[in-house]
């Protein structure tokens, strides 16, 4: 089969800032006028008014739409995106979240006025906690990076109620970027654990950095199946080791989409864990947002969760403050909006399907290393989970063509290029995540793109240095934006 | 299922390619013991307990209905809300244009060839944020108010070399105060606030004798406080030594289209909160903080920042930019961990203020302004006052309201939300406290009916 949907031409078109668009004296939107006299400030008010954009409904409309043809999306196609989970959103979760009794709630009502949002909350915590197989959860962090920085939080409060400080939090040199830093935030130093060509940590690493810093360390933190999409097959013996010394187990579940049902972090010794709602439960990613990153833990971390906690009585659901939380995380109840879709999306596919769902995802991306190991080399010989890594060196070998080449030539085929040059473990990796929601069909399409590429490269046809030659904009030049920042319309006149 | 495109069938070709007999194989290098006891159970009440195989899309339906209609809406419930979060009135064309597939379901601009809409979006946010707070930079959105002015306190360390205690006023939202000490407690450094005053605005005698006593390198303000009073900032600015960075936290950005930006004011950084333009309450969230500053500080700014440049056609485009400050390179010397943020909110921000326009943004902030001001004369005229009378408010306040514990119950009956009561959140003083605040969507009906329950 070859790549039938590359990328073609259609009208596309050009569009200016709105700013430029606009007409001194134009009325935008209406707001009605109260029947209330109509008043001004006196003191500190504003002389000059923000230079807002003056134009009409139609204006706005088509300025929005014509940028958005510019975007590629995971309704246009595969969206291979490696550590993102760039799956389909089903669009009743859209619907659910826009119901009214949903949107139009202030989170400051009264608790007996929004027993359907705690309802949703406490139900969504509960499940949460399920999956994974631990004991308590809470859906306030609005992101992943939150959801670390929460755990880790929640791991210092529990070692200083015991009065313990400790300085390290040890993690695999595979890590998302995030990891290191909330670590940083949450007022730790990051001690790497190097992780050896067969993809995953070993229990003589973690052994030696132990009888190194010994009880200075507070946790071992670690993605499961990890960044290179590899089990770590070692995480229990590794989670007794730290147990052992009073140090937790903390986990990023950014890849949570692998195992749903066929691995429990609880059953692996983790001690606390974060989700992202947005990855593994469907929200879509908006351009790089709103996220939820809920967070799971044994009992024993649960006194410290944020405030407030939402408990199940006999016929109603109330607001409980505990009184050893770490505080809040985030304003009000978290990113609820987020959570209903999650909650959605979880009632939609049931265990079975919950089950389903990383089964799919885990046949999807070994359906495509085997096909594209052909061409390509792979990051580890290890048995791939929910995305596979693969590296350039073939390419090097054989014309000089590099990863971002190859990723800026996929998008000449119609395809979103996956996650380049992570994890760092990899040199020059491509992190390939399918996920479920592709057809058969899809992936061969894009398997034969990649392939023809690495056919293109080793027949000496193409180098790719110009390419995408048929995006909406050329290769951008990132260098030139960051030597002279041009951050908003008023700064092109500096 | 609908979302599971594989069939049985395509299973075993997947098999077949893959080279393995069945599932077991590929998922065999995790340990028995924990593959074997995998399993979990989902419970939703007595209808849906132990739900194996998922709800149908009209089920998922009647579930949702349900349970959105056990919430008191706006459509049903007149409520006189606010404290950092906002009711207004949404243009149809915001839910349509940011509900299109091609901005709900693309990521995070990284790829620029193929995210030019998301990108552009963005550039034009930066500079809607720059212009209504009066800074010279801003970027690309935060999770929301609160985690927005805790990354601030953070900048304004990073900022300083010697000096990293921060003070934060006392009558900054409770959100606000609560985030930025959960985002400060890994440090030793000392977090302490600033008292408010008899007339509840910030204790400048109090801050003077803080400044010498901590030399920190920060003070947060609140712009309106949290009794909805407008501080003095250029006071306020006069009072700080050069070492100690002035934040100005914007819990409702819409202040500003009527009051003197903080830009203007000596604010080094401003924060705050942007969903009440463009994006329901949503219970909290999923909302959009915004985070301005002086230029001089764009290096050690949080999160992403969009960048004009150009393409090797010679056109104009745009381009995430300076990501050697972030965490995906950075790692543990990032200047934050933040990695997703509010892309879609600050999408539905920017559509909305484009169409509000100039004269919309100005009349948005009157109409608030001239709500308040109606409302606190009829309260007046009933004998409640606002607990601290002077003449700085824009659209909430705090009033004393005799007998508050059993009028507000009365009101509650009357399907009514009065408003936020103060007691828990500031103490026994605040008894007979209540938070009010209109938004455009009152009318003089609901303020009269409000002023009747609150009053008898």
């Amino acid at each position: 089969m070859k790549p039938i949907n590359a990328a073609t031409t259609g009208i596309l078109l050009r569009e200016d800032s709105i700013f430029e668009r606009s007409s001194e004296g134009r009325a935008g939107f209406d707001i009605p006028t109260p029947k209330v006299p109509l008043k001004s400030p006196v003191k500190y008010r504003r002389t000059q008014p923000a230079a807002l954009p003056e134009v009409s409904e139609l204006q706005v409309v088509r300025h929005f739409t014509r940028l958005s043809s510019w975007n590629y999306a995971i309704d246009l196609g595969t969206f291979p995106l490696g550590s993102c989970t760039m799956k389909y959103n089903p669009r009743i979760n859209e619907e659910l979240a826009s119901l009214p009794g949903f949107c139009d709630i202030h989170p400051e009502l009264p608790p007996e006025f929004c027993q359907g949002a705690l309802e949703l909350i406490y139900n969504l915590e509960d499940a949460l906690s399920k999956i994974v197989g631990l004991d308590a959860c809470t859906v306030q962090p609005a992101a992943g990076a939150l959801g670390e920085f929460t755990g880790l939080t929640l791991i210092r409060a529990f070692h200083e109620k015991h009065g313990s400080h400790r300085k390290y939090v040890l993690i695999p040199d595979s890590a998302h970027g995030t990891n290191p830093a909330s670590c940083i935030l949450a007022g730790y130093e990051a001690v790497p654990i190097k992780v050896g060509p067969q993809g995953y940590m070993s229990v003589e690493s973690v052994e030696e950095t132990i009888k190194q810093h010994g009880r200075d360390i507070a946790a071992l933190m670690t993605t499961n199946p990890n960044t290179l999409g590899v089990f770590e097959q070692n995480i229990s013996q590794i989670a007794e080791l730290l147990h052992g010394i009073g140090a937790q187990l903390c986990m990023d579940g950014a890849n949570m989409n692998a195992i749903l049902g066929i691995a429990k972090p609880g059953d692996m010794g983790v001690d606390v864990m974060q989700y992202n709602l947005h990855k593994t439960f469907s929200t879509p990613h908006g351009g790089g947002g709103p996220g939820s990153g809920p967070v799971a833990c044994r009992s024993h971390l649960a006194p410290f969760l944020p405030n407030p906690r939402v408990r199940k009585t006999e016929n109603s659901f109330t607001l409980e403050y505990l009184p050893d939380s770490i505080g809040k995380v985030k304003g009000a109840f978290g990113n609820f909006g987020v959570m209903v879709r999650a909650l959605a999306y979880i009632m939609n596919h049931g265990s079975d399907g919950l089950r389903q769902v990383s089964r799919n995802a885990v046949i999807n991306a070994n359906y495509l290393r085997a096909r594209l190991q052909k061409k390509y080399q792979l990051g580890t010989q290890t048995a791939h989970f929910h995305e596979c890594v693969l590296s350039d060196s073939k390419q090097i070998q054989a014309n000089g063509v590099k990863t971002l080449q190859i990723a800026k030539a996929l998008m000449d085929y119609g395809y979103h290029p996956p996650t380049v040059y992570f994890p760092l473990t990899v040199s020059g990796a491509m992190l390939i995540e399918p996920t479920e929601t592709e057809s058969l069909q899809e992936l061969d399409q894009f398997a034969e793109a990649l392939l023809e590429i690495a056919e293109r490269i080793e027949a000496k046809k193409e180098t790719f240095e110009q390419s995408p030659t048929k995006t909406f904009v050329g290769k951008v030049d990132e260098v030139g934006a960051a030597r002279k920042p041009i951050l908003s319309l008023d700064d092109r006149s500096i | 299922m609908p979302s599971l495109p594989l069939t049985q069938a395509e299973e075993q070709t997947a098999f077949k390619t893959i080279g393995v007999q069945s599932f077991d194989d590929l998922v065999a290098t995790i340990p028995p013991k924990i593959r074997e006891n995998a399993s979990f159970r989902l419970d939703f009440g007595a209808e849906h307990s132990n739900l194996r195989t998922g709800l149908t899309e009209h089920e998922l339906r009647r579930y949702f209905t349900d349970l959105a209609n056990k919430n008191r809406s706006e459509s049903s419930t007149l409520h006189f809300l606010g404290g950092g979060i906002y009711d207004n009135i949404i243009p149809a064309i915001v839910n349509q244009l940011a509900l299109r597939g091609e901005f709900l379901t693309c990521y995070t601009p990284y790829q620029p060839e193929i995210s030019q809409g998301t990108l552009q979006a963005i550039f034009e946010f930066q500079t809607l944020m720059t212009r209504i707070t009066g800074m010279p930079i801003a970027n690309a959105s935060m999770y929301d108010g609160p985690t927005a002015t805790a990354e601030a306190a953070l900048m304004a360390q990073r900022l300083s070399s010697t000096n990293q205690n921060i003070l934060v006023a006392a009558n900054l939202s409770g959100d606000y105060r609560s985030v930025i000490k959960t985002f400060l407690s890994g440090q030793k450094n000392i977090i302490e606030e600033v008292p408010f005053n008899s007339n509840g605005l910030l204790d400048t005698d109090h801050l003077t004798q803080q400044l010498q006593s901590l030399n920190p390198c920060a003070l947060i303000v609140s712009f309106p406080n949290y009794f909805g009073s407008l501080e003095d900032l250029a006071i306020i600015k006069s009072l700080l030594p050069k070492t100690c960075l002035l934040v100005v936290a914007v819990p409702d950005l819409s202040t500003l289209a009527l009051f003197e930006p903080p830009g203007t004011l000596g604010a080094d950084i401003v924060t705050g909160e942007a969903h009440q333009l463009g994006t329901p309450m949503l219970f909290g969230g999923p909302h959009v903080g915004f985070f301005a500053s002086k230029r001089e500080y764009l290096r050690q700014m949080p999160g992403r920042l969009v960048g004009e440049t150009q393409d090797n056609r010679g056109q104009r485009c745009y381009t995430l930019t300076l990501s050697t400050r972030e965490q995906h390179i950075r790692r543990d010397k990032a200047t934050s961990n933040i990695c997703t943020n509010q892309g879609l909110i600050a999408l539905r921000t920017t559509i909305y203020l484009s169409f509000l326009g100039k004269q919309g943004f100005q009349k948005l902030g009157k109409i608030n302004y001239s709500l308040f001001n109606y409302l606190t004369e009829q309260l007046q005229r009933k004998q409640i006052h606002l607990k601290f009378p002077h003449d700085s408010y824009y659209r909430e306040g705090a009033f004393e309201v005799p007998n508050l514990e059993s009028r507000f119950k009365r009101c509650l009956e009357n399907n009514l939300v009065p408003g936020i009561r103060l007691r828990e959140k500031f103490g026994p003083e605040f008894e007979n406290a209540l938070l009010v605040t209109v938004n455009p969507k009152h009318t003089q009906k609901d303020i009269d009916f409000l002023v009747e329950n609150l009053s008898s």
